[in-house]
């Protein structure tokens, strides 16, 4: 009888839970801050028989404008949507651009005994125990603080001058002239009492350039200037970075940051 | 004339056309390179530009588009890529502008 009684109790438990998931949806987890941002690239990599590539934008942008890469070397604005080869890396395209052995490490190397080390791993590391030259626990020490994402004020690391990035790679990227920023402006809520957005213009277009968003993420029609916190939270407009490598956007007060009188 | 001068004449024809062919080659993947640079470092500046201006930015830049379309996709896949952001920007500019234009006539 008590056997009965605590099956039941388990299945309603069960039923329970499945219920709740599919009326409130199931919570995601938040990545941790030294995995915040990666992104899996796995376009041919299982085909090939090898591990898929994790790729850590903490690095990256701790060195190098995102226009950089996203305007200059060709790298889409979504998980796969660039399509690498290791072609194109040997041909000096995309990762290749940089990864030369020259300004980052390459595929492989011949050490001082004449013998060809390969550092495969390093890059295609996903599911292996990989321990990388640089640490982002011991890299991002002392740098201030934010509460989500990599929790680290990526914006404030660079004003205090403890990043400095690198926007254009001379021989690679075409030299570019002074860029002219538009002025700040205002962006009103939809929600009563929730303070309207002052968007910097200057913050975005120093690290984005202006044809990284416009029109891709901004477009000119009006449905690109009236969108839902829904639509930035499924990954579209101010969503396409905050919320994926940006500061997270449930931090509200760094958008939303107008006076309320 | 003679057999060893024509085999002669015939090489020196095959290498001059290889060294010509090579150089056209060279020149054109030069000058694609110079004419990217120069119409992607306008989108810094592009607010600035006049209409006149961003519209014949976007007509070189169609025209570029066709030539890198033409060459190995291998090499010019990424110069296509960034070719596009900065042509899609001038035009962009360009009907915000209209859109701007039309916002403000005077209703009748």
């Amino acid at each position: 009888m008590r056997g009965i009684f605590w099956l039941l109790l388990i299945a309603l438990l069960f039923c329970g839970a499945v219920v709740s998931a599919e009326t409130f949806g199931v919570k995601k987890t938040a990545p941790k801050p030294d995995q915040y941002g990666n992104v899996v690239m796995n376009n041919l990599s299982d085909q090939n028989h090898i591990a898929p590539v994790v790729f850590n934008h903490w690095l990256h942008r701790a060195l190098y404008t995102c226009r950089l890469c996203h305007v200059d070397l060709g790298f889409a604005m979504k998980a796969g949507g660039t399509g690498v080869k290791e072609a194109d890396n040997v041909n000096g395209l995309y990762c290749g651009a940089c990864h030369d052995n020259k300004l980052a490490f390459g595929p492989e190397k011949k050490n001082a005994f004449g013998n060809t080390e390969k550092y495969c791993d390093r890059c295609h590391s996903l599911g292996k125990k990989v321990t990388f030259v640089k640490d982002f626990f011991a890299f991002t020490k002392g740098f201030p603080p934010a509460r989500f994402g990599n929790k680290v004020d990526w914006l404030l690391a660079e004003d205090k001058g403890l990043i400095k990035l690198t926007d254009q790679l001379p021989g690679i990227t075409i030299p570019r002239k002074a860029l002219k920023i538009p002025l700040d402006s205002e962006l009103k809520g939809k929600e009563a009492g929730m303070p309207d957005i002052i968007f910097s213009h200057q913050k975005h277009a120093v690290w984005n350039g202006c044809e990284l968003c416009h029109p891709d993420i901004f477009g000119v029609t009006k449905k690109s200037s009236v969108y839902s916190m829904q639509e930035i939270f499924e990954g579209r407009y101010c969503g396409a970075c905050h919320g994926k490598v940006a500061f997270v956007n449930l931090d509200c007060q760094l958008c939303h940051t107008k006076a309320v009188f | 004339m003679s057999s060893p001068w024509k085999r002669w004449s015939s090489s020196l024809i095959l290498v001059a056309t290889w060294v010509a062919m090579m150089s056209a080659a060279a020149l054109a993947t030069g000058e694609w390179r110079e004419e990217l640079a120069r119409i992607c470092c306008q989108a810094d500046v592009a607010s600035e530009l006049s209409s006149e201006e961003l519209t014949r930015l976007v007509q070189e830049s169609d025209t570029l588009l066709l030539q890198l379309e033409k060459i190995k996709p291998d090499e010019a896949k990424v110069a296509i890529f960034r070719l596009k952001k900065s042509r899609d920007f001038f035009q962009y500019l360009l009907q915000f502008r209209a859109a701007g234009a039309k916002e403000n006539q005077p209703a009748d």
